[in-house]
């Protein structure tokens, strides 16, 4: 149900105008899943200009969780913009290790989610409100994986 | 699914001019190439183009403008060039200020700003929809009141209710380009992607206008009133759902 939702909300949305497009890399082990998000130059440099205020083109704990703050944990209102489900069940999103840093001048956001798909499951990363679009770059799965995916969402069915 | 592929395609463009964008800036630093200032500007130009081909507020306050109210093309292409305009100058004077007095706090007050711009935006949105509203009621009931054409003032408030809402595309070339210290190229870039926005933006308006001509010239009275009435519930959702 929340997929549809996600997807008829990406379909009615206002603004087709992202704000961060960010290459994601997941790796699905048995019971977890590890999301690398890479922001795009043009606007790492702009988050940069923001947070790292001691400019050694690093973020450091501070500005890290400055960062974080304001950029991330947000999310949390839209499930982190990911859609995790068991079954039929939603999963519960609850983000560990959270760390994020620069890379080749572009910022990452590295966490991990607790998932262990005991049956056929389906793991999307879906911004429905389009203000960062998401593209999958690469995933590595332990557990055979379908994958649907578009310029600004995706999803892949996980079957154990 | 068109829909879905299309607005796929629109973003992958979107994505790759970004790229194409941040790219050249690069290659200006390490070479300080004048041909690089033209690409730039003209990157700018062709993602103005594709930045307003996506579903916006913009267009469909416009073409649901035209639709109901009608008009000649000049009017609906100045009245999308106005908006572009407006929509540009706003993000320029916004990034400026952030630029220079909110450098820490960029993403914070740009939330806040965009996000009052777009609750005036609405009201704006409304108070046209009403206007409108009272504008069709009236020629019903009264067979002599014959709209007033759209004057330079009404276009400017239109284009006021669209434009008011900084650009978020603009503000991060601009931005961008402050932070490299390329502040004429970033002031021509906005002026260049103003260009191509307000090009996209008339197509609607223009359409719009055409397809009132043509079901008023085929009679097509019943059908032509409908959507009369589409175009203001239209404008006034929208304007309710950006307020709420």
């Amino acid at each position: 149900m929340r997929i549809f939702l996600l997807v008829v909300g990406t379909h009615l949305a206002l603004w087709a105008h992202p704000h961060f497009f960010i290459d994601t890399t997941l790796r699905i082990e048995s019971d977890r899943i590890v999301h690398e998000w890479m922001f795009d130059t043009l606007n790492s440099k702009l988050l940069l200009f923001e947070f790292d205020t001691n400019h050694d083109h690093l973020l450091d704990e501070r500005e890290e969780k400055n960062f974080l703050d304001a950029h991330f944990y947000p999310l949390q209102s839209n499930h982190f913009n990911l859609v995790l489900q068991k079954g039929d069940q939603d999963e519960r999103i609850e983000p560990l290790h959270v760390k994020a840093n620069v890379v080749d001048k572009r910022i990452v956001i590295l966490f991990t989610t607790l998932f262990s798909p005991t049956q056929p499951s389906i793991v999307c990363t879906i911004d429905g409100t389009l203000y960062s679009a998401y593209t999958l770059q690469n995933v590595q799965s332990v557990f055979a994986i379908e994958t649907q995916k578009s310029n600004y969402d995706f999803c892949l069915g996980v079957t154990p | 699914m068109f829909y879905h592929t299309f607005l796929g395609q629109i973003i992958a463009w979107q994505k790759e001019i970004n790229f194409a964008i941040t790219e050249a800036f690069e290659a200006l630093e390490a070479t300080q190439s004048g041909a690089m200032y033209g690409y730039i500007i003209l990157s700018a130009f062709v993602y103005g183009l594709v930045h307003a081909l996506g579903p916006g507020h913009g267009k469909m306050v416009i073409a649901s403008y035209f639709l109901v109210h009608g008009a000649n093309i000049r009017v609906a292409f100045k009245a999308a060039f106005l908006s572009s305009i407006i929509h540009t100058l706003s993000a320029l004077s916004i990034t400026a200020i952030l630029y220079l007095f909110f450098q820490h706090t960029i993403t914070k007050h740009f939330q806040l700003i965009n996000e009052n711009m777009y609750k005036l935006s609405a009201c704006f949105i409304i108070l046209i929809a009403l206007f409108l509203l009272y504008e069709t009621l009236k020629e019903r009931t009264d067979s002599k009141h014959i709209p007033l054409p759209s004057n330079d003032k009404t276009l400017f408030k239109l284009a006021l209710s669209i434009g008011i809402v900084p650009c978020p595309g603009v503000m991060s070339i601009v931005l961008f380009s402050m932070i490299l210290g390329y502040y004429t190229l970033g002031v021509a870039s906005a002026v260049s992607m103003s260009l191509g926005m307000g090009i996209t933006m008339s197509i609607a308006a223009i359409l719009s206008t055409q397809l009132k001509q043509s079901l008023q010239i085929r009679r097509y009275e019943t059908l032509f009133q409908t959507l009369r009435y589409v175009g203001i519930a239209l404008l006034f959702g929208l304007g309710v759902a950006i307020l709420i």
